[in-house]
């Protein structure tokens, strides 16, 4: 049975390093009261004293490397799955052999069959053949239990998801109320002096829009109090103007759904913080579906307020005429969870299929299947000029008003120097785009090359730079 | 799209002015095309309407960035006309995963080793990687080429300072003006070359030069010290800064033709004495004379560390070598391993005069320490990576990779329960930055037993090496 698992597997589950060195850490006996496997050493579980007052319970199959654990951690497998592999692997003799507990039961009765033996373990935990990461999209949609096949369980699941859906229509509109009256104060009192009346001032709504079930919209609000300080004071009422004026077509199109796409329903009722499994998305045979080789163009990780870690991994198609040709994985993972980076690398192309979020625009997206490909993508070919990229950036504001950013493609741009610590993009017709302050020194280098084939995002305000062609090779934002 | 964008500027800003002001001091007119719009709610929404709609025009509105006076500096021209090649991809993907997986406090000596050994094979940098290793290289001359400087340039805080650097051609007319590291290796070659003008250029900037500054420039004049130094040294003894003071101190009793040095060199050499062997070889003329270390005796033992500090303090092992009549190795090899003091006066010694010889033998005998204090490797084996221009011959490699010590702790390392104890402390990753690549084998298969998270840095390494040195055999010669 140990033949089964053995330290290089171990390794190439591990999300990263550090969560080999949590594991490491977790191996103390004293830290595991139970420890046990099956008569077959295939099915091992335990329970290990974390931080609450209950154990965290732990299952690992050595036989299809499938496994459960109870903490929150977002890391799939995480240190506590790790520890018992390793455990397994290096000490098995700490094991008891037992008869299952009713957990374990459940969770072996609960399992999808697994037909393709090791590999198809190593994907479903997010690891292909290579040892490539598949992301952690892919690794949740396999990790989800299927459902128990109980008709009346499954219709009283039903009723009850709907009624919490009603209760939640009914909260999120009244919050909406809260907010409208909330922009209407603010635009009574003056936007001028909205600064001055402090956090307090957005607190209080953020608040209130949690407790009413629309987190987005809380979000959005908890962004603009952070930005606001960021911006400089000269350009304040632009930024309120925009943002507040984005907030109320945000609220007036969500009473108003009936009258949208379904497409749009989609993005409004996304954007207010109703949220989509991602399993349902990957079922779903309407969904925009896009396959081929996509450039993994860049990876950024970003703290957001409410203590998540936003993973943000940008794809771009190999074909020009792909629609959509730009997809983006988002993944959430806990700040206390330690250091943690996107699955891919910049730069790396990937052969996959990809399942958009129905949207107006779409472009967040999931990895339904994906394989590394050994070869360096050729970069597809973009127009020319920033004028047809800004074109396509009202298009999608049109389409979609309220978004905040939007990918833009545009070839024969060069980076130049505004001042010391500011860049721009520009074409040879003279339009340039104010780069995004943040990247200046990372994009230093790129002055004097020419020319720039470049995917960037764009809010309006500031160009972000997501990857480049240059004569010297890729840049890529990681 | 069309209708958005109907408002006038004007009428734009008037309705932007009233909801900074706030519509309590100016109530809103609704400008007649939101009217015609069909914008005919109650106030109440009609507030909210026009700003939505007023704040979604802005959004489409493009930013008009003046040309900028000096797009692409001359310096950033020169970031891309250096002619060695850039280092291939190979190699240029191993050096920023050392930058991401090495102990952050390795990561920054480790990086310029590798830098090091990039500019050593006639390769640089890749422009896109400066940004995130120049805080490492910075200081380090022998990394910067003029791409390197170019960057750095790039970045400095004044125009005229920027140009300085990366035109790299200091002389005694500029030299002040440049970075720290700049500064300190120019003044050490002008002594190597004609000690009395760096001298006399020394003293025209001393007093005006921060006192950290003074004290490490005031160190490079150990180069070539003589006599003539003797009256600016004294000068300077009386500083106002510790650091200063000691310094000069330190410097005026390690000046040679003086009778306090030549006092001390033989207070020195008399420490290492020849002794006969007894016994029969000897009696027929056979037996070698051992030399033997006998320190001065001391009243105080715990004042011994100090008075052989001062004894030996800026003399190399070759003068006292020439004093004793003997050979340097003969001297290096009479030293117990215990004796750090003198080791660290000889071995700063021999960095300070680039004396690779006599650094490998005092890292051989030095290494036996380890054996009662195996935290010592770690640092022989660092001090030694970080101060050789290039990796060590292979003899000295493999004789490293044979030694009980370096298996010692390879087995501490097998052994380990704790993570504490199975983390590398530093050995496996500057043995790896030490050895030349014609031992990358060997090491990669001495840590073929070890857990994947202890080697990782070190494979890394190994990684690193092997692609730089395929990359040279392909373009052929250095």
């Amino acid at each position: 049975m140990t033949g089964t698992l053995t330290k290089d597997k171990i390794e190439q589950l591990a999300p990263d390093q550090a969560s080999l060195a949590a594991a490491l850490k977790l191996m103390k006996p004293a830290k595991w009261p139970t420890l046990a496997h099956d008569e077959s050493g295939e099915l091992m579980w335990g329970e290990c004293q974390g931080s609450g007052a209950a154990p965290y319970r732990v299952i690992v199959s050595a036989g299809d490397l499938g496994y459960k654990c109870t903490c929150p951690s977002r890391k799939f497998p995480c240190k506590h799955v790790l520890a018992v592999m390793w455990t397994h692997c290096d000490r098995p003799e700490r094991f008891e052999r037992g008869q299952f507990p009713d957990w374990v039961q459940e969770w072996q009765s609960r399992r999808r069959p697994k037909t393709g033996g090791l590999a198809a373990a190593m994907a479903a935990a997010g690891v292909t053949e290579g040892g490539q990461k598949a992301s952690l999209s892919v690794a949740l949609a396999e990790a989800e239990p299927e459902k128990p096949n109980d008709p009346k369980a499954a219709a009283r699941a039903e009723a009850q998801r709907a009624r919490l859906r009603e209760e939640r229509e009914a909260a999120v509109l009244a919050g909406l109320d809260d907010l409208d009256r909330w922009i209407l104060d603010q635009l009574n009192l003056g936007l001028a002096a909205f600064a001055q009346r402090g956090a307090q001032n957005i607190k209080t709504l953020t608040t209130r829009l949690v407790d009413a079930k629309a987190p987005g919209l809380a979000g959005r609000l908890e962004a603009l109090s952070v930005d606001i300080f960021r911006t400089p004071e000269q350009a304040r009422g632009d930024l309120l103007f925009e943002r507040l004026a984005t907030l109320v077509l945000i609220s007036s199109a969500y009473r108003n759904q009936a009258k949208l796409s379904p497409s749009l329903q989609a993005d409004v009722r996304r954007v207010t913080g109703w949220s989509q499994r991602r399993d349902e998305l990957l079922a779903d045979p309407n969904a925009p579906r896009l396959s081929g080789d996509w450039i993994v163009a860049a990876t950024r990780s970003e703290i957001q307020p409410d203590k998540l870690r936003r993973l943000e991994t940008w794809l771009l198609h190999t074909s020009p005429a792909a629609t959509p040709n730009v997809a983006l994985l988002i993944d959430f993972v806990p700040v206390s969870g330690g250091p943690s980076s996107s699955p891919f690398i910049a730069g790396e192309t990937i052969s996959a299929e990809v399942v958009f979020y129905p949207s107006a625009t779409p472009l967040r997206a999931l990895l339904a299947t994906q394989v590394p490909t050994p070869t360096a993508a050729v970069w597809p070919e973009f127009s020319p000029g920033l004028g047809a990229a800004l074109d396509a950036y009202d298009l999608a504001l049109a389409q979609q008003p309220w978004i905040d950013s939007w990918p833009l493609r545009a070839k024969a741009l060069t980076v130049e120097r505004l001042s010391p610590h500011h860049l721009a993009l520009v074409d040879s017709d003279g339009i340039r785009l104010p780069l995004d302050r943040a990247q200046t020194d990372a994009l230093t280098p790129l002055l004097g090359l020419d020319p720039l084939s470049a995917l960037f995002v764009w809010d309006g305000h500031a160009a972000m730079l997501l990857a480049a062609d240059t004569p010297i090779g890729r840049w890529h934002e990681a | 799209l069309i209708a958005v964008r109907a408002l006038s500027s004007s009428d734009l800003d008037r309705l932007k002015q009233a909801m900074l002001l706030g519509l309590n001091r100016q109530p809103l007119k609704v400008p007649e095309p939101l009217l015609s719009l069909g914008l005919r709610a109650p106030a109440l929404e009609q507030a909210l309407t026009a700003l939505a709609l007023a704040g979604q025009q802005e959004r489409f509105e493009r930013p008009l960035l003046a040309p900028a006076a000096d797009p692409v500096p001359a310096v950033a021209r020169r970031l891309h006309q250096d002619p060695r090649p850039i280092v291939p991809s190979a190699p240029q993907r191993a050096m920023m995963r050392l930058a991401n997986v090495v102990e952050k406090s390795h990561v920054g000596p480790i990086v310029c080793v590798a830098a090091r050994r990039i500019a050593r094979a006639g390769f640089r940098l890749h422009p896109f990687d400066l940004p995130r290793l120049m805080s490492h290289l910075r200081d380090e001359p022998r990394c910067l080429g003029a791409a390197e400087r170019a960057y750095l340039g790039l970045t400095a805080a004044g125009a005229a300072t920027a140009q300085k650097v990366v035109d790299g051609d200091i002389s005694p007319e500029s030299w002040t003006e440049f970075p720290r590291a700049d500064r300190l290796a120019f003044l050490q070659n002008a002594r190597r070359k004609d000690p009395v003008a760096a001298r006399a250029l020394l003293e025209g900037s001393f007093a005006s030069e921060p006192a950290a500054m003074r004290t490490d420039l005031l160190r490079a004049l150990e180069i070539g010290l003589s006599v003539d130094d003797l009256p600016f040294l004294e000068s300077v003894a009386g500083d106002r800064a510790e650091g200063v003071r000691d310094a000069a101190a330190a410097l005026i009793a390690a000046v040679p033709g003086t009778d306090g040095f030549s006092a001390r060199l033989a207070d020195a050499a008399r420490c290492f004495v020849r002794e006969k062997r007894s016994g029969i070889l000897s009696r027929i003329g056979l037996g070698d004379a051992a030399v033997a270390f006998k320190p001065p005796p001391s009243a105080n033992p715990a004042a011994r560390p100090m008075v052989l500090a001062r004894l030996f303090a800026g003399l190399s092992a070759a003068d006292v070598a020439a004093a004793a009549e003997i050979t340097a190795a003969d001297v290096i090899n009479a030293l117990p391993p215990d004796e750090d003091v003198i080791f660290a006066a000889f071995f700063d010694k021999a960095v300070r005069d680039d004396d690779r010889d006599t650094m490998l033998l005092l890292a051989k005998a030095r290494l036996a320490i380890a054996d009662t204090r195996p935290a010592m490797l770690a640092t022989i084996l660092a001090s030694l990576a970080r101060d050789l221009s290039d990796p060590v011959p292979v003899d000295f490699g493999e004789a490293l990779l044979a030694s009980d010590v370096w298996h010692s702790a390879l087995q501490r390392f097998v052994e380990g329960e704790t993570p504490a104890k199975v983390k590398d402390d530093g050995t496996l990753i500057w043995t790896a930055a030490l050895l030349p690549a014609a031992l990358a084998a060997p090491l990669h298969d001495r840590l073929s037993s070890l857990l994947p998270t202890t080697s990782h840095g070190a494979r890394t390494f190994i990684d690193f090496m092997l692609a730089l040195e395929a990359s040279i055999q392909q373009r052929g010669s250095p």
